[in-house]
Parts: C-alpha cells; structure tokens; sequence
C-alpha cells in the first residue's frame, strides 16, 4: 500500500468520525455528564492528531493537539461541557474538514492561520472562556455572541441513537462495485431463466437438480446484492442536528430538532437525492418557519421551537416530513404575490382554495421571506426542492396552518425498494397470481373440508373462529371482482391469510398459498392508483408481472362492503377513516330484541347461530335450546322476549370454558371498527357503555352480566366463605373497556375494587395511606407502564408482602422470565376468568 | 428504417391491413428518436403513425419510446375499466397496455397480430395496443387543423387536431386525453 492509498484510507476514517462528532457535540451539550461520549470525541480527535503527525501535515496537527487538550481537560471533568467550551472545538472541528476536504482534492495540506482557534482553545484550557470573543475572528463572532446568550442552544439530537451504529460489522465497499453487482445478477437471472424453460417439459433429466439449484441461489444472490444497496434514511439526517443547532445559534431561536424513523431502508440513489431538499426543507424551517422566542411566547407557544422530521412506509412508498411548530403560512398572502408574480389571474385566484394556493410556493423564484437572510434566501427556494424530487419519481406536499406550522411531505416511490411479499392465488384461474406485503400477515390458516366449520357466517359476511375469537373475513377474489364466490365449498379447499391494520385483525380468503419472496416494488402508475387496492406491481423471477395488493385499502373497503355499503369514499374521507382507525376496537352491530341498535366487542364474541324458532325449548320461564349435545340459555335484552313461532332466530354465543349462554337478537348487521367510550356512570342495566358508529351513539352489551344472569351460580365455588373483612386489590389498567369488565367480576366476588388508569396513578393511589391486599396490574399502559410500577412497588419496603399480579396480552417467554426477575406474584394472560379468581383467591387469603 | 418514405403514406383508406408495410417494423427496428431526430425543426413536426381498421392515426415521434410486437404475457389488472389490457414486462420495465380499439369502442379482429407503440409519459411507460404501425411521417405545424366538430364520441374525445393530407386525414392523438391524465378538472372533481 504506498502512501497515497494510505492518506485515501486516513481521509475516509477522518470523515466519517467528524460526522459523527458533530452530533455528539450536540448531543453532549445537553447530555454534559455523559463521559462516554467525551472519551468518544476524545478518541476520533485524537485518532486525527495521530495520523496527522505521521503523515507531516502540521496545520492540522496544531488544531487537532489544541482540541485534544481541551477534550483531554474535559473529560477528566476539569472544564465544564458548556456552550462556551464547546464551541470552539466545533470551530476546531470545521477548520479540520476543511483541511480534509482539500487533502482529498490537492493530496497537499492548504495555507492557512488557525492561531485564532488555537487561541480560543487555549484559552477554554487555562479557565479563560471570557476572552472568547476577542479570540474569535469578526465574521463569525456573532454566532458565538449568540450562542451565549441563549443559554441552552438545544438542538435534541439524534446522536443518541445515531451514536450505537454498528461499526465493526461493516466492511466499505465502493458503489461502483455494488452497481456493476447489480448489473452482473441481472444477467445472471435472465440466462437461469433461459435454463429453467430449456428443461421445462422434459420430464427426465440429469439437469433437473443442479439447474433447480442454480434457480435457488440465483434468487437468493439477486435479494441479497438488491439489499446492499438500501440504507437506512437517517444517514442523510446525519449532518441535520449540527446544522439545526448552529442555525439555533446563529438566529437566537430555541430549535429542536426531533427525528423519527431513522431506520427506514431506502435505496440508496434516492438517499441521495433527497438529501439536499431535506436539508432545504429544515433550513426554511428554521429560518423562515420558526418564529424566535419572544414571538412564540407573545403566541403564548413553548419558546422553543420544534422541527420533526418523520420517515415512513406508506402504501408501497415512503414518506418523508418536514413539519415545524412554527407561524405557518398565510394562504392570503400567497395569493397575493402569485397575482402580483403574474402567476395567475386575480380572479383564478380568488377562487383557488388555500390548499392549492400554497402549492404557489414551489414555482420557480417564490419566496415568502420579507427579507433575505444568509440562511435560506439566497433565491434558492421550494421549487427545486420539488424538481429534485420530482425528478426521482416523488411528490412533494405542503399544509400549513397559520399559528401552528407548517409541514412539507415529501413522497418518494420505492421504485427500487425490496419488501417481503405472499405470493398467493385469488380466483380460479392459474394467473389469478397477487402479492401480499408480508408485514401485515400474521398467520395463514387453511380452511379443509374437516375444518371447514370453522367458518361462520352472518347474512352474506364470514367469519373465522379462530382461537375463540371471530375474525371477519374478506374475499379477495369479491374485492378483486375475479367472479362471484359467496358460495365456499365450491372451493374445496382454500386459505385464509390473518392480516392486522392498526388494531383490526381479519382474514383475506385466498384459494392457494405460494410462496414468500422477497421482490422490488414498482410504483403504481397511473392507472393502478386509481384503481387504489394496488400498492404496486412486481416482477418475479421468471419475468412474470404481478401485482401487489394495498391490505390497508382492502381492509377498508372489504370491511365496509360488509356493512350495508353507505358509499361515501371521497378521498378526504378516506385519508380522516385511516389516521382514526388506530385506536378502533372491533365490534359486532346487532339489532337488540327490543330493534335497538347495539354493539359487542368482537372479541368476547365466541359464535355466531341461526337458531329454528322451533328448537327452542321452554323451562322455568327461560328459554333454551339444545346446542351441541347440551342446553343452552337464551337470553336476551329484553326479559319477556319470546321466540317467535315461526322463522330463524339470530343469536351470539359466548362461551366461557364449559359454560356457554346464547344472546338472541333481531338482526346481525354488521362489523365495524369504531373509538370505544366507555362511561361507566349512569349506564342501563347490562350496558358497558357506548362506543361511536357512523356518528352515532350505540350501546355496548356489558356481555358478562348476562353471563352472570344465565349463570348465577357463576361464581358460587369460589365465594369467600367467612371471611367477611372485604379485600381490597388495585386494579390498573389503561384500557376503559377491560378495567370495566374485570371490576364487575372482582366486585361479585365481594373485593373492594379501586381503579388506577396508569402506573403514575397506581403508585400514587398506594403512595397515600390505603392498604391493599393485591394489586392487579396490565403491563403495557402509558406513562407508567406495569414493569415500572412493579419496580417502584418493590423497591418500596412497605409493599413487601404485596401480591402483585399481572394481566397482559404479552405471552413470550422473555416476557414472562422478566415478571419473574422484577418479582410479579402472578402472570396471567388477558383474559381468562377462572385463571384470575383462583389466582386472586390462591394470593390474597 | 428503410420504409420511412413520406409520400407513401397518402391514401391510408385504400390500404387494407394484409398491404401494410407494418412487417418491415419488426421489433429490433422499431422507430429510434435518434435516426429521426435531425428532421425535426421547430415549425416541423413528426409523427409516428399506426392504424385502427382503416383509421390512420399519430402520435408526436418525441413521446414514442419504441415499437414492439404486442407481448404474449400480460398481467391483467382486476377492477381496471375494460381497455386497460394490463401490465407487461417491457425488458424490466413495467408497462401498462392500453387496448385501443376497446378504447375507441371497436370490437377486437380475431387472429390479427397486434403491435405496441411504447409510450413514455413523465415517469410512466404506457403502451398503446394498434392494429399495426405505419411511418414516421413529417408535417409543418400549419398543416394541422383543429378537429373537425362532425368527429363522432371517442374519436371526438380523444383527438384534438388532424392533418390533411392528399387523400384522408390523420388523427393526431392526445396522449393525456387518451390515457385519461388530468381527469380532475380545475375545481379537483373527476369527469
């Protein structure tokens, strides 16, 4: 290796370790008793000093040693990581790029006097900070001034996240290498496909196996050369903090700067490509979007102002924002200046909503600034933001709200992203051949002839009993308009892929599962984003172009299509029905006997029946029917119900391990998603509550007071006998809806039941004098989730002897070894009735 | 590219398919921008022309990518209006086919050996399935008229200007019209 290589290879490790100090910089200004990240700092200027010396570059040598000295005192805690102290390495570090830089271009090291930063250095060193100012030269003195005077110029970073990037697993390779990979593969592929047809059709032959091999690994080399090329997106969000931080300083505005999503894989030429507007976008943010403290706190906003910055997946593409909190833009005087622009015509003008005035903003010279600052004004603007984009196939969106902010999206295609996808079969034809995004499949379940009754179905809808819950079904070849199959067993045999969105949980019937493949997604052209149920086609490994299918969208609309189809997609409608669905519980809408509207969560639901009003038999003023070689009860919210003489009666069976009841009602209508709400004050009889459908208000079954009502026995076994000092438990529990099941079933048992909606509360109600005999706890709740509770509660001494159980959807085996680490009396999992009495009973006597 | 003669192209009406000179257009050399490219100035523009049963029509030569003979494999798009024939694989490039003889309401020819006229449009390729392909055909911009008003529906939709020639007309096919790009009109409803 001669010495050019070597000074190649000491360029590349000197940058990427100044990258990461600006960040760390930042981060140790907020973070000042973070000694590791000192030593790291340390440890890359002093890599830098190190080299430098060895290769007889003396200007950066004499920064560097300054800087290591400065670090050196720092981190064996005699100077203070403050603004002030820091500052001047950040110079010292940017004196260093540039040394850098122009070594990689001229192999030779630039003239240049640095005794001002030297100066400054050594005066942090000996105590001196105050002399900064007149250590610094005049043009740059301004941001130090500044950034004194704000006393905690906080840029929140990402640093802290950035700073655990693996290190020692990576190997660099240049991109042409990568490129000329990929090119090579793509060859590959086509003459394994050649091979593949040749011996297609000839059923003996030795080149069966080796060429069926060669198929395998040719695959699996095209996945893995594709998958080199993606990067996570915050390597183009690496240099943002030190910028947002320096701009923070420079214009005496408070600035955070928040990222979410680092980790979104892009390819990495549109990595590249978005990285200038990105950093356009947070500029004009900062500078033009933020308003500086003594206007935000006249607004009466936080004085600091936040800049987000968000990636993410969404329907075949990824999404990228740019949202600040800042004054956001008046539609009117946009309007304004694209009339005064000649941009349009002031009576076209008047009548564009304010959405589309805004979208003046990305032609060419448009600015809204009322002056040119060094920042972003520099005639520069939003319009080449949106061509550079445009020009890698994206979208660039722009909302803003006066007084609130401002957020640009910017929607790149994954042209070239790699998502795992089910390959499965819709209709009955062999090229009814769709994709499935592998992220929203949590199981497949085949439906035989022998398990066929594990289908259920409701008027023209279908259900899957699986594990004692109901999944609605959607048939994907219905929603594909591929033929009319209300009829199942036409099918024999076929497949149900379990999908989630959000919190819904259903299954999408599909006649034959292939394979799982990893496969480029091409962005939907024009006509398929009409069409809306496609995230974007593929094409296999054997040239074939398939489809794939947008789960969201079809969940929407086969969700919908099972209710009486109140057709109301405009897109507005469609983009409000998707942010609200996150916090939706699944809910089974019933005409009660009495022809109200009413709702049970989907979840308690363990069948579904059609009952002959003939079957049912009448004892002791109750009516039952024989089920399953026992007798059921059928209730019913009205007590003096009678089935009627002739006709089906509808009900819905829940089960509780041996004991079943059946809930008789006039009509089974739907399944919908909607915000449950449930008020636990001045409710009816055998009501929960009431959850919001469609806009309206409907009632919520309070299904185990029925239980209860056709068992009243239910909990006869396990009463508490003499023990007539009632037991007091703490139940907390984030949910409305479990906490206002699991009380009434407590409370029959005769314990005193107090609720906590939190751990924070929790703790707080047993911070203050009340001795509980047990607490019942979920796990995951906000603010103070169950592990953190149970950390408190035993490091408390008072609670000792306090039988904790827990109550959780979480059934891993590291989830149960921790609540045995932190202590928990008890794991239960949600929601087993029998399991959670006797566990309480075992624990509390 | 030896059939890019201008002055045969006159009588589109007396041709009938088995005359079309179509063969010559094969797939390796179907119309490249660069040979043509020197002809075009600015008052002069060029057409890549093809026909629908006896209708000569053209598109501007600068949106036409290639020419290739209409694939075998194509992946229908369930739930797409019924001219969208689907997508092919044009070389690792998806493209969606167009059926414009559906498009135009015209029933389809049994055993015809249809062509694709690939075309770019922003960062789409779409591809318009025709009977067959004719020439690359020059005219000066004077040349074109408006369409006539007698035009009758989809041919009326789809077509805003023609050309006079000797003998018959050429539709000159709006490509946004056709593949029905800006369907929102200014207030944001769909036509």
């Amino acid at each position: 290796m001669d010495n050019a290589e070597l000074l190649d290879d000491f360029l590349t490790e000197c940058n990427e370790n100044l990258e990461q100090i600006d960040n760390d910089l930042v981060h140790l200004e907020q973070n000042p008793s973070d000694l590791d990240v000192i030593k790291k700092i340390f440890r890359s200027i002093h890599t830098v000093k190190g080299a430098s010396g060895m290769f007889g570059l003396s200007r950066l040598e004499k920064v560097a040693h300054a800087a290591e000295d400065v670090l050196n005192k720092m981190r064996d805690g005699g100077i203070a990581p403050s603004s002030q102290n820091i500052d001047p390495i950040l110079k010292a570090v940017d004196i260093i790029k540039g040394i850098l830089a122009h070594l990689g271009e001229h192999k030779e090291e630039p003239e240049g006097d640095d005794s001002l930063v030297i100066r400054a250095l050594v005066a942090v060193l000996s105590g001196e900070a105050t002399n900064l100012e007149n250590a610094t030269p005049p043009a740059s003195s301004e941001s130090l001034e500044t950034a004194e005077g704000a006393s905690s110029p906080s840029a929140r970073s990402a640093a802290q996240k950035t700073k655990s990037a693996p290190a020692e697993t990576t190997l660099r390779v240049h991109v042409d290498v990568l490129d000329r990979l990929m090119n090579l593969v793509g060859e590959l592929v086509l003459n394994r496909n050649q091979l593949v047809q040749l011996i297609r059709g000839v059923d003996e032959s030795e080149f069966h196996n080796p060429i069926n091999q060669l198929d395998r690994v040719t695959s699996s080399l095209q996945e893995s050369v594709m998958k080199t090329r993606m990067q996570p997106i915050g390597v183009a969000w690496g240099k943002l903090p030190r910028i947002v931080r320096d701009l923070s300083a420079n214009s005496g505005k408070k600035l955070n700067l928040i990222m979410e999503g680092q980790d979104t894989e892009v390819d990495r030429q549109i990595l590249q490509a978005i990285q200038d507007p990105l950093l356009h976008c947070v500029r004009n943010s900062a500078d033009h979007g933020i308003e500086n403290p003594q206007q935000r706190a006249a607004a009466s906003k936080n004085p600091e102002g936040n800049i987000c910055l968000r990636a993410y997946h969404e329907g075949g593409l990824i999404v990228v924002e740019v949202q600040d909190d800042g004054k956001g833009i008046d539609a009117e005087v946009i309007r304004r200046k694209a009339v005064e622009r000649g941009l349009v015509s002031s009576e076209a003008a008047a009548h564009l909503a304010p959405a589309e005035v805004l979208r003046f903003i990305f032609e060419a010279g448009f600015s809204t600034a009322q002056e040119v600052t060094e920042v972003s004004g520099r005639g520069v603007g939003m319009d080449v933001v949106k061509s550079n984009v445009e020009k890698i196939g994206g979208n660039v969106d722009i909302f803003s709200e006066v007084g609130k902010g401002t957020t640009i999206r910017i929607t790149i295609p994954l042209t070239l992203a790699i998502i795992s996808a089910l390959i499965v079969r819709v209709g009955d034809d062999p090229l009814d051949v769709f994709a499935l995004p592998q992220s929203s499949v949590l199981e497949l379940v085949r439906i035989t002839p022998d398990n066929s009754d594990s289908i259920e179905r409701v008027e023209n809808s279908k259900f899957l009993r699986l594990r004692d819950s109901l999944l609605p079904l959607i048939d994907l070849r219905k929603i594909l308009e591929l033929g009319d199959s209300d009829n199942l067993s036409d099918a024999g045999e076929f497949s149900i892929v379990v999908c989630q969105i959000g919190d819904s949980r259903f299954g999408l019937i599909a006649r034959e599962i292939f394979d799982t493949q990893e496969v480029v997604v091409k962005a939907p052209g024009h006509y398929l984003k009409e069409i809306q149920v496609y995230a974007g086609a593929t094409i296999l490994g054997d040239g074939r172009v398939i489809l794939i299918l947008d789960i969201g969208r079809i969940s929407e609309m086969g969700l919908s299509a099972v209710a009486n189809s109140t057709d109301q997609t405009t897109a507005g409608a469609d983009e409000i029905k998707k942010l609200e669905n996150s916090d939706k519980t699944q809910l089974l809408l019933i005409r009660s006997t009495k022809n109200n509207p009413m709702a049970i969560p989907l979840a308690l639901v363990s069948r579904l029946e059609e009952f002959d009003s003939s079957r049912f038999e009448r004892a002791d003023g109750k009516n039952f029917v024989q089920y399953r070689g026992a007798l059921l009860q059928v209730l019913s919210v009205d007590d003096t119900w009678m089935p009627p003489s002739e006709g089906v009666v509808p009900a819905i069976i829940f089960s509780d391990g041996e004991k079943s009841m059946g809930l008789a009602v006039n009509k089974i209508k739907d399944i919908v998603a909607a915000n449950l709400s449930v008020e636990s004050s001045g409710k009816s009889q055998g009501v929960l509550g009431a959850a919001i459908v469609d806009g309206e208000v409907t009632e919520v079954v309070d299904v185990y007071s029925y239980l209860l009502k056709a068992f009243p026995d239910w909990f006869a076994n396990r009463k508490l006998g003499a023990t007539k000092q009632k037991k007091k438990i703490l139940l907390v529990e984030d949910s409305p809806f479990f906490r206002d099941m699991i009380r009434p079933v407590l409370e029959s048992q005769n314990y005193f039941v107090k609720t906590a909606c939190d751990g924070a509360e929790g703790l707080k109600i047993l911070s203050s004098d009340e001795n509980f005999d047990l607490v019942l706890t979920d796990i995951e709740m906000p603010n103070k989730d169950g592990w953190d509770l149970m950390r408190d509660i035993r490091s408390t001494q008072r609670f000792d002897n306090l039988p904790v159980v827990a109550m959780t959807t979480l059934n891993d085996e590291s989830s149960r070894a921790k609540a045995v680490d932190l202590g928990f009396t008890k794991y239960l999992i949600k929601f087993d009735q029998d399991e959670l009495l006797s566990a309480i009973e075992e624990k509390i006597l | 590219m030896s059939s890019l003669s201008k002055d045969k192209i006159d009588s589109p009406r007396d041709r009938l398919p088995s005359d079309r000179r179509v063969k010559n257009l094969g797939p390796k050399d179907g119309v490249e921008r660069r040979d043509i490219a020197d002809r075009r100035t600015e008052n002069n523009v060029e057409f890549v022309t093809f026909y629908i049963g006896r209708n000569l029509l053209g598109v501007p030569v600068e949106s036409v990518q290639e020419v290739v003979p209409a694939a075998q494999k194509v992946t229908a798009i369930p739930r797409s209006s019924k001219e969208i024939k689907g997508l092919m694989n044009l070389r690792g490039q998806i493209v969606t086919v167009m059926n414009l003889r559906t498009r135009l309401g015209i029933g389809e020819v049994p055993d015809s050996k249809p062509m694709n006229v690939i075309i770019r449009y922003g960062q789409e390729l779409l591809s318009l399935e025709v009977d067959s392909v004719g020439d690359v055909l020059p005219c000066s911009k004077s040349m074109l008229l408006v369409a006539p008003p007698t035009l009758e529906g989809h041919w009326k939709n789809i077509c805003q200007k023609v050309l006079q020639m000797n003998k018959g007309l050429m539709l000159v096919v709006s490509i946004e019209k056709i593949f029905g790009f800006n369907v929102r009109n200014e207030n944001g409803e769909k036509k």
